[in-house]
């Protein structure tokens, strides 16, 4: 559970911590449309010196963005392989009927490869150096359109902060529990499958009860303070829209003008 | 049954925080058959302190003995589930870890884990729901529809049901009314005293320090700074306040009353009862 | 005489389903402006069904509440709420804002309050508990005392008359809670609130102007500490009628009323 780090933050203040939400959640969004331009070495090289980049300018140790890539890696190398093993053209090295491995497999799965990975690390990137509030803002700006067509786009957000602000008191309060159960003998991660699962049922009891309760705590608190859900309301979170945000996104309208110009042709390379 | 800590360093980790050395190197003797109460700010350590003499954290540095099983960085998963059977452990709001069907079920829960059979863990649960001083209908009930403080008393009974010959709590009256936190607390001087049962718990209160305690640790930042008899702390003012703590409220007037009167009372009056006696003593009242 | 602050007339609640205990019956009394009002019984004694009944979490079923002169019902619910807010005895399942001074400008956000009146309220708020230093923390992070302080400037944000507190301190530990109360006190005589607090801790209720005592929902007792606690028959009495009771009982001549610390104190001093 504590192995993920996609979704985490990590507090600190390089450049990239400093960018505007709403400027970095475009930018890994654009990110991924760009990788799509991308078709022959050079372009995946021109990617890789970007996502490398960032990782760099994030402050944070490369081993951690790894580490966040390790519980996803046999899902990549299962997508991997079917590429290289159902792509055919170009010196082929093993024919067994539909599967075979060519140069064309080969290279198209080094392709998928460098995608997957790239998408991880950029998104790692992006939530490592943003608050999840921030990015919660950034998501509530940017689907404010979305209100005409009647969305409750704010209050979703509201929904999302509040979530947010649970996620770390929940996880201390399982924390909290488990030590109980195991101050009562249990032991966890022994035994066989069913005899686990029956271990998760002390764990869970307690905290569906304990988050009714503090659901309805909440629920009350809010509409005590005044909340009610159609009512206009102004917010006190301020996002800042800076230079360096403007900047950021010039330089993702670079690198997919580098792309345009370094990939090949048509969809075929040679 | 005695606790030993030997320089013991231990890491605190809960979720993604890593608190590196919360206890430092500590070394400290809880005698068997004492009330022994852990007193300090929050975040000095206190909680931290309870786990390690229930195998919940594991010492990075030294050992830790209950009576004649020692738990070491070295030899944890053997040892701590013996240790969790002799010490018992009452956390705080310890009413949030009830979950079964049935009161009945939720204290046969501990026993159980530790192997006993079915029929003699429903003996033990009979008999410890009597020794928490509830009915023994109870035991059909589900917990979740008991009042705030019988679920107390019925998490504490399944703590009871392992048979510990340690108990050790972390704030046993937190959150209830006085009357239901002076039941808590005479219910447990009782099974000290009558069953010679050795306890240990966190307080922040120190009325309960000076009326049921005969011993007193005091934590700061991570380290015991003081451990002796309760009339000792209260005694020192000063350190008082530098360890960030609070005077019963018999020894806060006594202090007034010494001040404002230019008098010295005969002795250290922790309780009502000695505040009353050395006034009338001391020709004041 | 000026219009009391709340006055609630005859009020009666219960629960359609579970009619035996969270109950109230005709219960009756007045609040004038500045004045601290202690409402103290045991467990199921109706405490916090009043103080949900006080903010309009429930309405009456019979009887009525005023708040400055006006009818709490339905209709003006939302418009009283600035007027009168509530603390509540978990501090953590309060907490709506991500931040500690996010969660101050909830309710402000409530009432669609321009940014930078928001800002300046938001800063006075925090000023007035002592919590500007940690206007950008994470609320579960604090300790309870702390905790509190921030509920408080969340209510006095919104410039509130009234301020209810179920059972505010019970998490608290004796020293946070007599920080609390001489917080609370303050902020009374400064801003002339009117203070009920809901409470069972009889050292906190002597510190009131005066007392209701309420027993199975209703009203049994109301009076100045001194009348309440003076009553022999009263077995929860502050430490200080405890401790004159004892020296009474030991055959000191002490007079047989009751004292506050400070006139014990000089009558020991004489």
């Amino acid at each position: 559970m504590n192995k993920l780090i996609l979704g985490r933050y990590f507090p600190g203040d390089s450049l990239l911590h400093r960018i505007d939400p709403r400027a970095k959640l475009l930018a890994g969004i654009s990110f991924i449309f760009i990788l799509f331009i991308a078709n022959n070495w050079i372009t995946y090289l021109v990617l890789w010196l970007f996502t490398f980049t960032m990782m760099k300018l994030s402050g944070v140790s490369i081993r951690i963005y790894l580490r966040g890539v390790r519980p996803l890696i046999w899902l990549i190398l299962f997508t991997v392989s079917l590429q290289v093993l159902f792509t055919a053209g170009g010196k082929i090295y093993i024919d067994w009927g539909p599967i075979t491995i060519s140069s064309f497999g080969l290279i198209n799965g080094m392709y998928i490869f460098s995608r997957f990975t790239m998408i991880i690390f950029v998104s790692t990137v992006v939530t490592l150096t943003t608050k999840p509030i921030d990015l919660t803002d950034a998501i509530n700006y940017l689907l404010q359109p979305l209100k005409r067509l009647k969305l409750p786009v704010d209050e979703i957000s509201l929904m999302l902060s509040i979530a947010l602000r649970f996620i770390p008191i929940i996880l201390d309060e399982t924390q909290k529990v488990m030590d109980a159960q195991r101050a009562r003998g249990t032991v966890f991660g022994e035994g066989s499958l069913p005899q686990q699962i029956k271990k998760i049922v002390p764990i869970f009891v307690p905290l569906f009860v304990s988050s009714l309760i503090r659901a309805e705590d909440m629920a009350n608190a809010m509409e005590v303070r005044g909340y009610q859900s159609n009512n206009p309301r102004s917010s006190f979170r301020r996002l800042h829209w800076q230079k360096t945000d403007i900047a950021a996104l010039i330089a993702m309208v670079l690198l997919a003008v580098t792309l345009f110009i370094l990939r090949t042709e048509g969809h075929h390379f040679h | 049954m005695q606790i030993n800590l030997q320089q013991v360093t231990a890491d605190y980790q809960a979720g993604p925080i890593r608190s590196p050395e919360i206890l430092k190197s500590i070394s400290t003797t809880v005698k068997s058959g004492s009330f022994t109460a852990v007193v300090g700010k929050t975040g000095s350590g206190k909680s931290s302190l309870l786990k390690l003499m229930n195998g919940l954290l594991i010492p990075v540095k030294g050992s830790v003995s209950v009576g004649d099983i020692t738990i070491t960085s070295e030899n944890a998963k053997q040892s701590v589930k013996e240790v969790r059977q002799k010490v018992g452990m009452v956390f705080q709001f310890p009413e949030s870890q009830l979950f079964a069907e049935t009161v009945e079920k939720d204290i046969m829960f501990g026993p159980m884990n530790f192997g006993v059979p079915e029929a003699e863990a429903k003996e033990i649960a009979l008999e410890v729901i009597e020794r928490v001083g509830l009915e023994a209908s109870l035991l059909s009930k589900s917990p979740f529809s008991l009042s705030g403080g019988q679920k107390r008393y019925v998490a504490m009974a399944g703590i009871l049901a392992m048979r510990p010959d340690i108990l050790v709590l972390d704030e046993p009256g937190a959150g209830l009314d006085p009357k239901g936190k002076k039941e808590v607390m005479d219910l447990l001087h009782a099974w000290h005293k009558e069953r010679g049962l050795t306890i240990l718990l966190v307080t922040h209160d120190m009325d309960d320090v000076a009326l049921y305690a005969d011993e007193v640790i005091v934590m700061d930042s991570g380290r015991i700074v003081f451990q002796d008899e309760p009339e000792r702390l209260f005694a020192d003012v000063e350190a008082i306040h530098q360890w960030g703590l609070d005077l019963p409220q018999a020894r806060k007037l006594q202090i007034r009353i010494e001040q404002e009167a230019n008098v010295t009372l005969s002795q250290i009056c922790l309780t009502r009862d000695q505040l009353a006696a050395a006034l009338i003593e001391a020709g004041l009242a | 005489m000026s219009i009391p602050c709340i006055k609630a007339e005859n009020v009666t609640f219960h629960y359609n389903l579970k009619k035996r205990e969270h109950t109230i019956t005709d219960f009756s009394f007045t609040a004038q402006r500045g004045e601290w009002l202690a409402v103290v019984g045991h467990n199921g004694s109706g405490k916090s069904t009043l103080a949900s009944l006080l903010v309009g979490l429930r309405m009456p079923s019979t009887g009525r509440i005023y708040i400055n002169g006006m009818e709490l019902k339905e209709e003006t619910k939302w418009k009283l709420r600035s007027q009168i807010g509530l603390v509540f005895q978990n501090p953590e399942n309060q907490f709506i804002g991500t931040t500690v001074k996010d969660d101050v400008a909830f309710a402000l956000e409530n009432q669609n309050m321009p940014y930078d009146e928001m800002k300046q309220r938001v800063d006075r708020a925090l000023a007035m508990v002592g919590m500007t230093g940690y206007a950008d923390y994470d609320p579960s992070r604090l300790s309870g005392g702390q905790k509190q302080r921030v509920a408080i400037a969340g209510l006095l944000a919104l410039h509130p008359a009234i301020i209810v507190l179920d059972e505010a301190m019970v998490m608290l530990d004796p020293k946070s809670r007599q920080d609390f109360m001489t917080l609370l006190d303050e902020l009374r005589k400064q801003h002339q609130l009117t203070i009920i607090s809901i409470t069972h801790d009889m050292n906190e209720a002597a510190a009131a102007d005066r007392i209701l005592v309420l027993k199975k929902g209703k009203v049994i007792e109301t009076g100045k500490p001194a009348q309440i606690f003076q009553r022999e028959e009263r077995e929860d009495v502050p430490f200080i009628e405890a401790l004159r009771r004892k020296l009474k009982e030991q055959g000191s001549t002490i007079p047989d009323k009751y004292m506050t610390e400070d006139e014990m104190v000089w009558w020991l001093c004489r």
